[in-house]
Protein backbone atom coordinates (compact mmCIF):
# COMPACT_ATOMS: atom_id res chain seq x y z
CA UNK A 1 0.00 0.00 0.00
CA UNK A 2 2.98 2.49 1.20
CA UNK A 3 4.74 1.21 -2.50
CA UNK A 4 1.43 2.17 -4.29
CA UNK A 5 1.19 5.69 -2.40
CA UNK A 6 4.98 6.36 -3.21
CA UNK A 7 4.98 5.50 -6.79
CA UNK A 8 1.45 6.84 -7.68
CA UNK A 9 2.94 10.03 -5.89
CA UNK A 10 6.18 9.99 -8.34
CA UNK A 11 4.10 9.68 -11.53
CA UNK A 12 1.36 12.17 -10.25
CA UNK A 13 4.48 14.55 -9.94
CA UNK A 14 6.11 13.93 -13.40
CA UNK A 15 2.40 14.14 -15.12
CA UNK A 16 1.64 17.23 -13.58
CA UNK A 17 4.86 18.75 -14.55
CA UNK A 18 4.17 18.54 -17.62
CA UNK A 19 1.77 20.79 -17.91
CA UNK A 20 2.56 22.84 -14.93
CA UNK A 21 5.38 23.92 -12.23
CA UNK A 22 6.02 25.91 -9.20
CA UNK A 23 8.66 27.74 -10.99
CA UNK A 24 10.48 27.31 -14.55
CA UNK A 25 12.82 24.82 -13.88
CA UNK A 26 15.61 26.30 -15.89
CA UNK A 27 14.85 29.74 -15.61
CA UNK A 28 18.35 30.70 -14.17
CA UNK A 29 17.33 33.84 -11.20
CA UNK A 30 21.06 34.92 -9.81
CA UNK A 31 19.26 37.03 -7.33
CA UNK A 32 17.13 34.13 -5.93
CA UNK A 33 20.76 31.91 -5.46
CA UNK A 34 21.02 29.34 -2.69
CA UNK A 35 17.98 30.26 -0.73
CA UNK A 36 16.48 28.43 2.04
CA UNK A 37 13.00 26.16 1.71
CA UNK A 38 10.21 29.28 2.05
CA UNK A 39 6.53 29.88 0.59
CA UNK A 40 7.87 31.25 -2.68
CA UNK A 41 10.34 28.08 -3.32
CA UNK A 42 8.78 25.11 -0.52
CA UNK A 43 12.31 23.53 -1.28
CA UNK A 44 14.42 26.26 -1.83
CA UNK A 45 16.74 27.31 -4.96
CA UNK A 46 19.74 26.44 -6.32
CA UNK A 47 23.40 27.65 -6.68
CA UNK A 48 21.61 29.09 -9.99
CA UNK A 49 18.24 30.53 -8.39
CA UNK A 50 16.32 27.78 -10.19
CA UNK A 51 13.69 26.26 -8.00
CA UNK A 52 14.62 22.83 -6.49
CA UNK A 53 10.80 21.57 -6.40
CA UNK A 54 10.07 22.58 -9.76
CA UNK A 55 13.72 20.83 -10.83
CA UNK A 56 12.82 17.32 -9.19
CA UNK A 57 8.98 17.24 -10.70
CA UNK A 58 10.60 17.63 -13.90
CA UNK A 59 13.06 15.05 -12.84
CA UNK A 60 10.44 12.88 -11.98
CA UNK A 61 10.16 12.98 -16.15
CA UNK A 62 13.32 12.01 -16.85
CA UNK A 63 13.63 9.17 -14.33
CA UNK A 64 10.80 7.53 -15.56
CA UNK A 65 10.71 7.85 -18.92
CA UNK A 66 14.73 6.27 -18.83
CA UNK A 67 13.25 3.76 -16.46
CA UNK A 68 10.05 2.95 -18.97
CA UNK A 69 12.12 2.55 -22.44
CA UNK A 70 14.98 1.21 -20.95
CA UNK A 71 13.33 -1.90 -18.95
CA UNK A 72 10.79 -2.27 -22.13
CA UNK A 73 13.92 -2.37 -24.13
CA UNK A 74 15.59 -5.03 -22.10
CA UNK A 75 12.21 -7.04 -21.34
CA UNK A 76 11.53 -7.12 -25.09
CA UNK A 77 14.91 -8.71 -26.11
CA UNK A 78 15.17 -10.99 -22.82
CA UNK A 79 12.09 -12.40 -22.86
CA UNK A 80 12.62 -13.48 -26.36
CA UNK A 81 15.49 -14.82 -25.78
CA UNK A 82 14.69 -16.54 -22.81
CA UNK A 83 11.67 -18.15 -24.47
CA UNK A 84 13.13 -19.76 -27.52
CA UNK A 85 15.81 -20.86 -25.24
CA UNK A 86 13.17 -22.53 -23.24
CA UNK A 87 11.27 -23.76 -26.09
CA UNK A 88 14.61 -24.96 -28.22
CA UNK A 89 16.88 -26.29 -25.90
CA UNK A 90 20.23 -27.64 -26.79
CA UNK A 91 22.32 -25.38 -28.66
CA UNK A 92 20.08 -22.59 -29.35
CA UNK A 93 19.91 -22.33 -25.22
CA UNK A 94 23.70 -23.13 -24.80
CA UNK A 95 24.09 -20.02 -27.12
CA UNK A 96 21.87 -17.87 -25.46
CA UNK A 97 23.52 -18.53 -22.40
CA UNK A 98 26.94 -17.60 -23.30
CA UNK A 99 25.37 -14.59 -24.75
CA UNK A 100 23.74 -13.70 -21.66
CA UNK A 101 27.31 -14.75 -19.41
CA UNK A 102 28.84 -12.18 -21.56
CA UNK A 103 25.99 -9.46 -20.52
CA UNK A 104 26.45 -10.11 -17.17
CA UNK A 105 30.66 -9.79 -17.39
CA UNK A 106 28.98 -5.78 -18.16
CA UNK A 107 27.50 -3.95 -15.06
CA UNK A 108 25.37 -1.11 -16.07
CA UNK A 109 28.08 1.38 -15.08
CA UNK A 110 30.91 -0.25 -17.50
CA UNK A 111 28.28 -0.94 -20.73
CA UNK A 112 27.89 3.21 -19.68
CA UNK A 113 31.37 3.76 -19.36
CA UNK A 114 32.18 2.22 -23.16
CA UNK A 115 29.40 3.94 -25.09
CA UNK A 116 30.12 7.24 -23.55
CA UNK A 117 34.25 6.78 -24.35
CA UNK A 118 32.49 5.85 -27.92
CA UNK A 119 29.80 8.22 -28.74
CA UNK A 120 29.77 10.64 -25.99
CA UNK A 121 27.89 11.54 -22.72
CA UNK A 122 24.36 11.74 -22.73
CA UNK A 123 21.06 10.03 -22.28
CA UNK A 124 20.35 7.66 -25.18
CA UNK A 125 23.76 5.81 -23.93
CA UNK A 126 22.56 5.87 -20.46
CA UNK A 127 19.04 4.28 -21.95
CA UNK A 128 20.70 1.80 -24.18
CA UNK A 129 23.56 0.97 -21.27
CA UNK A 130 20.09 0.12 -18.93
CA UNK A 131 18.64 -1.67 -21.56
CA UNK A 132 21.37 -3.88 -22.77
CA UNK A 133 21.96 -4.79 -19.07
CA UNK A 134 18.55 -5.80 -18.63
CA UNK A 135 18.49 -8.21 -21.08
CA UNK A 136 20.48 -11.48 -19.33
CA UNK A 137 18.60 -11.22 -16.01
CA UNK A 138 15.33 -11.54 -17.90
CA UNK A 139 16.30 -14.08 -20.17
CA UNK A 140 17.79 -15.67 -17.52
CA UNK A 141 14.23 -15.47 -15.03
CA UNK A 142 11.68 -16.39 -18.25
CA UNK A 143 14.27 -19.38 -19.19
CA UNK A 144 13.89 -20.48 -15.89
CA UNK A 145 10.52 -20.13 -15.32
CA UNK A 146 9.62 -21.07 -19.37
CA UNK A 147 11.68 -24.60 -18.83
CA UNK A 148 9.57 -25.64 -15.76
CA UNK A 149 6.53 -24.46 -17.70
CA UNK A 150 7.24 -26.91 -20.51
CA UNK A 151 7.05 -30.06 -18.64
CA UNK A 152 3.67 -29.20 -17.72
CA UNK A 153 1.21 -31.85 -18.54
CA UNK A 154 -1.34 -29.09 -20.30
CA UNK A 155 1.98 -28.89 -22.32
CA UNK A 156 2.04 -31.89 -23.54
CA UNK A 157 -1.48 -31.57 -24.20
CA UNK A 158 -0.94 -28.88 -26.75
CA UNK A 159 1.95 -31.04 -28.50
CA UNK A 160 -0.49 -33.69 -28.65
CA UNK A 161 -3.15 -32.13 -30.32
CA UNK A 162 -0.56 -30.66 -32.71
CA UNK A 163 1.04 -27.16 -31.96
CA UNK A 164 3.77 -25.74 -32.83
CA UNK A 165 6.78 -24.59 -30.55
CA UNK A 166 6.18 -20.93 -31.03
CA UNK A 167 2.13 -21.91 -30.77
CA UNK A 168 2.49 -22.87 -27.69
CA UNK A 169 5.36 -20.73 -26.64
CA UNK A 170 2.66 -17.59 -27.54
CA UNK A 171 -0.84 -19.24 -26.01
CA UNK A 172 0.53 -21.67 -22.99
CA UNK A 173 4.12 -20.45 -21.67
CA UNK A 174 3.94 -17.07 -21.84
CA UNK A 175 0.73 -16.18 -20.12
CA UNK A 176 1.84 -18.57 -17.12
CA UNK A 177 5.23 -16.77 -16.42
CA UNK A 178 3.68 -12.96 -16.77
CA UNK A 179 3.30 -13.14 -13.36
CA UNK A 180 7.07 -13.53 -13.02
CA UNK A 181 7.89 -11.03 -15.21
CA UNK A 182 5.94 -8.13 -14.49
CA UNK A 183 7.76 -8.47 -10.88
CA UNK A 184 11.14 -8.68 -12.04
CA UNK A 185 10.00 -5.72 -14.17
CA UNK A 186 9.28 -3.46 -11.08
CA UNK A 187 12.48 -4.37 -9.49
CA UNK A 188 14.23 -3.54 -12.63
CA UNK A 189 12.23 -0.51 -12.83
CA UNK A 190 13.58 0.62 -9.05
CA UNK A 191 17.13 -0.22 -10.31
CA UNK A 192 16.62 1.62 -13.57
CA UNK A 193 15.72 4.80 -11.42
CA UNK A 194 19.12 3.90 -9.16
CA UNK A 195 21.19 3.72 -11.88
CA UNK A 196 20.21 6.71 -13.92
CA UNK A 197 20.53 8.49 -11.00
CA UNK A 198 24.37 7.56 -10.84
CA UNK A 199 25.16 7.32 -14.16
CA UNK A 200 23.92 11.11 -14.39
CA UNK A 201 25.65 12.06 -11.23
CA UNK A 202 28.71 10.66 -12.72
CA UNK A 203 28.13 13.02 -15.77
CA UNK A 204 27.47 10.04 -18.16
CA UNK A 205 23.49 10.12 -18.32
CA UNK A 206 21.25 12.97 -19.02
CA UNK A 207 22.95 16.34 -19.74
CA UNK A 208 21.93 19.60 -18.78
CA UNK A 209 19.06 21.56 -19.63
CA UNK A 210 17.21 18.14 -19.13
CA UNK A 211 16.07 17.74 -15.01
CA UNK A 212 17.54 15.39 -13.64
CA UNK A 213 17.77 13.78 -9.88
CA UNK A 214 21.18 12.62 -10.39
CA UNK A 215 22.88 15.65 -11.89
CA UNK A 216 20.79 17.73 -9.25
CA UNK A 217 22.89 16.00 -6.06
CA UNK A 218 26.64 16.60 -8.52
CA UNK A 219 25.79 20.12 -8.95
CA UNK A 220 24.58 20.57 -5.37
CA UNK A 221 27.71 18.71 -3.63
CA UNK A 222 29.44 22.00 -4.27
CA UNK A 223 27.52 24.04 -2.34
CA UNK A 224 27.00 21.49 0.83
CA UNK A 225 29.19 23.89 3.07
CA UNK A 226 26.85 26.67 2.07
CA UNK A 227 23.30 25.19 2.00
CA UNK A 228 23.64 21.78 2.91
CA UNK A 229 20.11 21.25 2.34
CA UNK A 230 20.15 21.48 -1.52
CA UNK A 231 21.81 17.91 -1.26
CA UNK A 232 18.84 16.45 0.58
CA UNK A 233 15.16 16.91 -1.64
CA UNK A 234 17.04 15.18 -4.85
CA UNK A 235 18.35 12.41 -2.81
CA UNK A 236 14.90 11.99 -1.32
CA UNK A 237 13.23 11.62 -4.44
CA UNK A 238 15.34 8.85 -5.05
CA UNK A 239 14.91 7.20 -1.92
CA UNK A 240 11.29 7.18 -2.20
CA UNK A 241 10.75 6.53 -5.77
CA UNK A 242 12.72 3.32 -5.31
CA UNK A 243 11.50 2.46 -1.88
CA UNK A 244 7.83 2.62 -3.52
CA UNK A 245 8.60 0.36 -6.20
CA UNK A 246 10.79 -2.25 -4.12
CA UNK A 247 7.60 -2.19 -1.89
CA UNK A 248 5.40 -3.19 -4.74
CA UNK A 249 7.45 -5.42 -6.25
CA UNK A 250 7.55 -7.19 -2.97
CA UNK A 251 3.95 -7.25 -2.52
CA UNK A 252 3.55 -8.89 -5.92
CA UNK A 253 6.14 -11.52 -5.24
CA UNK A 254 4.15 -12.22 -2.41
CA UNK A 255 1.24 -12.64 -4.65
CA UNK A 256 2.91 -14.80 -7.34
CA UNK A 257 5.04 -16.60 -4.63
CA UNK A 258 2.25 -17.02 -1.19
CA UNK A 259 5.07 -19.36 -0.07
CA UNK A 260 7.74 -16.60 -0.13
CA UNK A 261 5.07 -14.84 1.60
CA UNK A 262 4.70 -17.29 4.54
CA UNK A 263 8.43 -17.08 4.95
CA UNK A 264 8.81 -13.93 5.67
CA UNK B 1 33.76 -33.25 -11.50
CA UNK B 2 36.51 -33.15 -13.38
CA UNK B 3 34.23 -32.51 -16.91
CA UNK B 4 32.10 -29.99 -15.06
CA UNK B 5 35.28 -28.01 -14.31
CA UNK B 6 36.84 -28.66 -17.80
CA UNK B 7 33.27 -27.15 -19.60
CA UNK B 8 32.83 -24.49 -16.83
CA UNK B 9 37.09 -23.27 -17.64
CA UNK B 10 35.57 -23.11 -21.30
CA UNK B 11 33.36 -20.49 -20.85
CA UNK B 12 35.09 -18.97 -18.67
CA UNK B 13 37.60 -18.61 -21.30
CA UNK B 14 34.67 -17.84 -24.60
CA UNK B 15 33.60 -15.35 -21.74
CA UNK B 16 36.70 -13.59 -21.20
CA UNK B 17 37.45 -13.39 -25.11
CA UNK B 18 33.95 -12.13 -25.91
CA UNK B 19 34.13 -9.28 -23.37
CA UNK B 20 37.73 -7.56 -24.91
CA UNK B 21 36.31 -8.03 -28.47
CA UNK B 22 33.24 -6.74 -27.68
CA UNK B 23 35.50 -3.74 -25.24
CA UNK B 24 37.78 -3.56 -28.78
CA UNK B 25 34.48 -3.19 -31.41
CA UNK B 26 32.86 -0.79 -28.82
CA UNK B 27 36.29 1.63 -28.56
CA UNK B 28 37.92 1.31 -32.08
CA UNK B 29 35.81 -0.14 -34.50
CA UNK B 30 32.15 0.77 -34.14
CA UNK B 31 32.74 4.43 -33.43
CA UNK B 32 34.72 5.21 -36.56
CA UNK B 33 37.98 6.11 -36.60
CA UNK B 34 39.65 5.82 -32.75
CA UNK B 35 42.43 9.53 -33.94
CA UNK B 36 39.44 10.86 -34.19
CA UNK B 37 37.44 9.98 -31.22
CA UNK B 38 40.35 11.00 -29.12
CA UNK B 39 41.20 14.37 -30.85
CA UNK B 40 37.78 15.40 -31.73
CA UNK B 41 36.09 15.81 -34.94
CA UNK B 42 37.92 19.46 -35.47
CA UNK B 43 41.83 18.34 -35.12
CA UNK B 44 44.10 19.75 -37.64
CA UNK B 45 44.89 16.73 -39.91
CA UNK B 46 48.49 16.86 -38.60
CA UNK B 47 47.61 15.75 -35.64
CA UNK B 48 45.22 13.11 -36.72
CA UNK B 49 48.23 12.13 -38.59
CA UNK B 50 50.82 12.13 -35.76
CA UNK B 51 48.24 10.37 -33.12
CA UNK B 52 47.66 7.34 -35.61
CA UNK B 53 51.82 6.94 -36.22
CA UNK B 54 52.27 7.74 -32.45
CA UNK B 55 49.45 5.21 -31.47
CA UNK B 56 49.80 2.70 -34.27
CA UNK B 57 46.52 3.35 -35.49
CA UNK B 58 47.22 3.20 -39.04
CA UNK B 59 46.92 -0.92 -38.60
CA UNK B 60 44.02 -2.64 -39.48
CA UNK B 61 41.69 -3.16 -36.45
CA UNK B 62 42.18 -7.26 -36.49
CA UNK B 63 46.64 -6.22 -35.80
CA UNK B 64 45.53 -3.73 -33.31
CA UNK B 65 43.67 -6.27 -31.03
CA UNK B 66 46.12 -8.99 -31.63
CA UNK B 67 48.94 -6.90 -30.46
CA UNK B 68 46.56 -5.58 -27.48
CA UNK B 69 46.03 -9.07 -26.46
CA UNK B 70 49.91 -10.10 -26.40
CA UNK B 71 50.81 -7.53 -25.09
CA UNK B 72 48.10 -8.13 -22.05
CA UNK B 73 50.07 -11.89 -21.91
CA UNK B 74 53.27 -9.63 -21.33
CA UNK B 75 51.43 -7.65 -18.98
CA UNK B 76 51.82 -4.25 -20.82
CA UNK B 77 48.61 -2.18 -21.63
CA UNK B 78 50.16 0.74 -23.78
CA UNK B 79 51.05 4.06 -22.52
CA UNK B 80 48.26 6.55 -21.37
CA UNK B 81 48.18 9.04 -24.07
CA UNK B 82 47.69 11.64 -21.89
CA UNK B 83 49.84 10.96 -18.42
CA UNK B 84 52.89 9.41 -21.10
CA UNK B 85 53.22 6.51 -18.27
CA UNK B 86 52.20 2.68 -18.79
CA UNK B 87 48.92 2.09 -18.10
CA UNK B 88 49.78 -0.78 -15.80
CA UNK B 89 51.35 1.64 -13.17
CA UNK B 90 48.48 3.87 -13.75
CA UNK B 91 45.87 1.34 -12.28
CA UNK B 92 49.09 -0.27 -10.33
CA UNK B 93 49.20 3.56 -8.37
CA UNK B 94 45.37 3.66 -8.37
CA UNK B 95 44.57 0.76 -6.65
CA UNK B 96 46.06 1.08 -3.58
CA UNK B 97 43.03 2.99 -2.90
CA UNK B 98 40.30 1.55 -4.58
CA UNK B 99 41.51 -2.43 -3.51
CA UNK B 100 41.55 -1.29 0.55
CA UNK B 101 38.05 0.09 -0.52
CA UNK B 102 36.43 -2.18 -1.77
CA UNK B 103 38.09 -4.92 0.44
CA UNK B 104 37.28 -2.51 3.75
CA UNK B 105 33.36 -2.41 2.67
CA UNK B 106 32.91 -5.93 1.66
CA UNK B 107 34.89 -6.98 5.05
CA UNK B 108 32.27 -4.40 6.93
CA UNK B 109 29.20 -5.20 5.03
CA UNK B 110 29.79 -8.89 5.53
CA UNK B 111 30.42 -8.35 9.42
CA UNK B 112 26.97 -6.42 9.81
CA UNK B 113 25.34 -8.34 7.50
CA UNK B 114 25.56 -11.55 9.38
CA UNK B 115 25.03 -10.42 12.88
CA UNK B 116 22.28 -8.46 11.40
CA UNK B 117 20.56 -11.12 9.83
CA UNK B 118 21.45 -13.97 12.34
CA UNK B 119 19.57 -11.41 14.97
CA UNK B 120 16.40 -10.87 12.49
CA UNK B 121 16.26 -14.84 12.09
CA UNK B 122 16.24 -15.50 15.82
CA UNK B 123 13.78 -12.52 16.54
CA UNK B 124 11.42 -13.68 13.95
CA UNK B 125 8.46 -11.47 13.42
CA UNK B 126 9.36 -10.11 16.48
CA UNK B 127 10.19 -5.87 17.10
CA UNK B 128 13.66 -6.27 15.96
CA UNK B 129 13.40 -8.51 12.81
CA UNK B 130 11.30 -5.65 11.66
CA UNK B 131 13.61 -2.96 12.44
CA UNK B 132 16.58 -4.81 10.53
CA UNK B 133 13.83 -5.59 7.69
CA UNK B 134 12.87 -1.91 7.43
CA UNK B 135 16.55 -0.93 7.88
CA UNK B 136 17.41 -3.53 4.88
CA UNK B 137 14.29 -2.06 2.86
CA UNK B 138 15.86 1.47 3.31
CA UNK B 139 19.40 0.44 2.56
CA UNK B 140 18.57 -0.64 -0.91
CA UNK B 141 16.38 2.42 -1.87
CA UNK B 142 19.35 4.83 -0.59
CA UNK B 143 21.81 5.32 -3.77
CA UNK B 144 24.92 5.04 -2.30
CA UNK B 145 26.27 8.08 -3.69
CA UNK B 146 23.79 10.51 -1.82
CA UNK B 147 24.81 8.64 1.41
CA UNK B 148 27.93 9.95 0.87
CA UNK B 149 27.12 13.09 0.54
CA UNK B 150 25.38 12.70 3.50
CA UNK B 151 27.69 11.72 5.48
CA UNK B 152 29.90 14.08 4.30
CA UNK B 153 27.24 16.85 5.55
CA UNK B 154 27.50 15.41 8.75
CA UNK B 155 30.78 14.38 9.67
CA UNK B 156 32.90 16.86 7.55
CA UNK B 157 30.19 19.61 7.16
CA UNK B 158 28.64 20.07 10.45
CA UNK B 159 30.92 18.01 12.91
CA UNK B 160 33.98 18.38 11.50
CA UNK B 161 35.59 15.00 12.70
CA UNK B 162 36.60 13.49 9.12
CA UNK B 163 37.68 15.04 6.12
CA UNK B 164 35.19 15.71 3.19
CA UNK B 165 36.78 13.91 0.58
CA UNK B 166 40.79 13.43 -1.27
CA UNK B 167 43.41 10.83 0.19
CA UNK B 168 46.10 11.56 2.73
CA UNK B 169 48.31 8.40 1.37
CA UNK B 170 50.05 5.89 2.47
CA UNK B 171 53.40 7.62 3.21
CA UNK B 172 52.38 8.78 6.47
CA UNK B 173 51.34 5.78 8.11
CA UNK B 174 48.09 3.71 8.06
CA UNK B 175 46.12 5.70 10.01
CA UNK B 176 46.00 8.45 7.66
CA UNK B 177 45.29 7.17 4.69
CA UNK B 178 42.57 4.68 6.53
CA UNK B 179 41.17 8.10 7.75
CA UNK B 180 40.59 9.14 4.50
CA UNK B 181 38.49 6.11 3.90
CA UNK B 182 36.30 5.53 6.24
CA UNK B 183 33.34 7.33 5.04
CA UNK B 184 33.99 6.22 1.58
CA UNK B 185 34.30 2.58 3.15
CA UNK B 186 31.02 3.06 5.23
CA UNK B 187 29.08 4.64 2.56
CA UNK B 188 29.78 1.69 -0.13
CA UNK B 189 28.98 -1.14 2.93
CA UNK B 190 25.22 0.24 2.88
CA UNK B 191 23.51 -1.16 0.46
CA UNK B 192 25.42 -4.40 0.44
CA UNK B 193 24.71 -4.76 3.91
CA UNK B 194 21.28 -4.43 3.00
CA UNK B 195 21.13 -7.36 0.09
CA UNK B 196 23.46 -9.29 2.75
CA UNK B 197 20.97 -9.05 4.98
CA UNK B 198 18.06 -10.11 3.86
CA UNK B 199 19.70 -13.19 2.36
CA UNK B 200 21.10 -14.18 5.55
CA UNK B 201 18.41 -13.68 7.16
CA UNK B 202 16.00 -15.99 4.73
CA UNK B 203 18.64 -18.73 4.78
CA UNK B 204 19.15 -18.82 8.49
CA UNK B 205 14.91 -19.01 8.60
CA UNK B 206 14.99 -22.04 5.87
CA UNK B 207 17.62 -24.30 7.29
CA UNK B 208 16.13 -24.03 10.99
CA UNK B 209 13.03 -25.24 9.84
CA UNK B 210 14.71 -28.56 8.01
CA UNK B 211 14.81 -31.90 9.93
CA UNK B 212 17.40 -32.20 10.61
CA UNK B 213 17.70 -29.47 12.98
CA UNK B 214 14.60 -30.66 14.67
CA UNK B 215 16.23 -33.78 15.18
CA UNK B 216 19.42 -32.39 16.37
CA UNK B 217 17.16 -29.95 18.73
CA UNK B 218 14.82 -33.52 19.97
CA UNK B 219 18.10 -34.89 20.70
CA UNK B 220 18.50 -32.14 23.54
CA UNK B 221 20.48 -29.82 21.73
CA UNK B 222 20.12 -25.81 23.14
CA UNK B 223 18.71 -23.35 20.65
CA UNK B 224 21.73 -21.60 20.59
CA UNK B 225 24.12 -24.89 20.08
CA UNK B 226 21.80 -26.14 17.06
CA UNK B 227 21.96 -22.44 15.75
CA UNK B 228 25.68 -22.68 15.47
CA UNK B 229 26.67 -26.12 14.58
CA UNK B 230 24.06 -27.00 12.19
CA UNK B 231 22.13 -23.60 10.87
CA UNK B 232 24.58 -21.12 10.42
CA UNK B 233 27.33 -23.86 8.41
CA UNK B 234 24.36 -24.44 6.27
CA UNK B 235 23.10 -20.77 6.10
CA UNK B 236 26.20 -19.93 4.55
CA UNK B 237 26.35 -21.11 1.48
CA UNK B 238 23.42 -19.12 -0.02
CA UNK B 239 25.23 -15.99 1.64
CA UNK B 240 28.59 -17.22 0.09
CA UNK B 241 26.91 -17.19 -3.50
CA UNK B 242 25.46 -13.75 -2.77
CA UNK B 243 28.81 -12.31 -1.84
CA UNK B 244 30.47 -13.33 -5.22
CA UNK B 245 27.80 -11.72 -7.06
CA UNK B 246 28.17 -8.52 -5.06
CA UNK B 247 31.88 -7.84 -6.50
CA UNK B 248 30.44 -6.74 -9.44
CA UNK B 249 28.20 -4.36 -7.39
CA UNK B 250 31.37 -3.29 -4.76
CA UNK B 251 33.43 -2.98 -8.07
CA UNK B 252 31.29 -0.42 -9.71
CA UNK B 253 30.51 0.89 -6.45
CA UNK B 254 34.15 1.89 -6.30
CA UNK B 255 33.41 3.81 -9.66
CA UNK B 256 31.01 5.99 -7.93
CA UNK B 257 31.89 6.42 -4.42
CA UNK B 258 35.57 7.86 -5.63
CA UNK B 259 33.84 10.65 -7.54
CA UNK B 260 31.84 11.30 -4.56
CA UNK B 261 34.95 11.44 -2.34
CA UNK B 262 37.36 13.05 -4.85
CA UNK B 263 39.38 9.73 -4.15
CA UNK B 264 42.05 8.95 -6.55
CA UNK B 265 41.33 5.59 -7.34
CA UNK B 266 40.45 3.56 -10.50
CA UNK B 267 37.19 4.98 -10.67
CA UNK B 268 38.74 8.55 -10.85
CA UNK B 269 41.02 7.33 -13.47
CA UNK B 270 38.29 6.11 -15.70
CA UNK B 271 36.18 9.35 -15.38
CA UNK B 272 38.99 10.98 -16.21
CA UNK B 273 40.21 9.16 -18.75
CA UNK B 274 36.39 9.26 -20.25
CA UNK B 275 36.62 13.23 -20.10
CA UNK B 276 40.42 13.22 -21.39
CA UNK B 277 39.63 10.62 -24.54
CA UNK B 278 41.89 8.72 -23.16
CA UNK B 279 41.23 5.44 -24.59
CA UNK B 280 43.86 2.92 -23.88
CA UNK B 281 43.27 3.66 -20.18
CA UNK B 282 39.90 3.24 -20.85
CA UNK B 283 40.01 -0.02 -22.57
CA UNK B 284 42.11 -1.46 -20.57
CA UNK B 285 40.34 -0.65 -17.32
CA UNK B 286 37.48 -1.82 -18.70
CA UNK B 287 38.58 -5.23 -19.41
CA UNK B 288 40.27 -5.33 -16.03
CA UNK B 289 36.68 -4.74 -14.02
CA UNK B 290 35.03 -7.08 -16.88
CA UNK B 291 37.63 -9.49 -16.05
CA UNK B 292 37.31 -9.82 -12.16
CA UNK B 293 33.60 -9.97 -12.54
CA UNK B 294 33.89 -12.80 -14.69
CA UNK B 295 36.74 -14.48 -12.47
CA UNK B 296 34.59 -14.37 -9.59
CA UNK B 297 31.76 -15.50 -10.98
CA UNK B 298 33.90 -18.51 -12.03
CA UNK B 299 35.26 -19.34 -9.07
CA UNK B 300 31.53 -18.56 -7.04
CA UNK B 301 30.25 -21.29 -9.67
CA UNK B 302 33.38 -24.15 -9.04
CA UNK B 303 32.77 -23.43 -5.05
CA UNK B 304 28.95 -23.75 -5.50
CA UNK B 305 29.60 -27.10 -7.28
CA UNK B 306 31.84 -28.51 -4.61
CA UNK B 307 29.06 -28.06 -2.04
CA UNK B 308 26.41 -28.90 -3.85
CA UNK B 309 26.81 -31.65 -5.96
CA UNK B 310 23.70 -31.50 -7.76
CA UNK B 311 24.79 -27.89 -9.46
CA UNK B 312 27.43 -30.45 -11.37
CA UNK B 313 25.02 -33.34 -13.10
CA UNK B 314 22.17 -30.70 -13.92
CA UNK B 315 24.93 -27.92 -16.41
Amino acid sequence: MIGLVLTGTMIALALVSLVWTPHSPTEIVIAERLKLPSASHWFGTDQFGRDILSMIMAGAQTSIVVGMIAVSLGAAVGISLGLWAAARRGWVEDMIMRLSDLNMAFPVILIAILLTAGWGPGITNAILALGIYNISIFARQVRGAGIAMWEREFVLAARAAGKGNLAITVEHILPNIISIIVVQATISFAIAILAEAALSYLGVGSQPPDASWGRMLSESQDYIFLTPIIAVWPGLAIVLSVLGLNLIGDGLRDLVDPRMARRR
Amino acid sequence: MSIFLARRFLTFLITLSGASVIIFLLLEVLPGDPALTMLGVDAPDSAVVAIRLELGLDRPAAVRYAAWIAGLFHGEMGLSYVYKVPVTELIGQRLQVTLPLAIGSMALATLAALSLGIFAATNHNRIGDYGVMGFSQLGLAIPDFWFGILLIILFAVILHWLPSGGFAGWDDGIWRGARSLLLPVFTLSLSLTAVMTRVTRSAVLEVAREDFVRTARAKGLSRRAALWRHVLRNALVPVLTIGGVLVATVLTGTLVIENVFSLPGVGKLIFDAISNRDLMVVKNVVLLFAAIVVVVNFMVDILYAMVDPRIRIQT
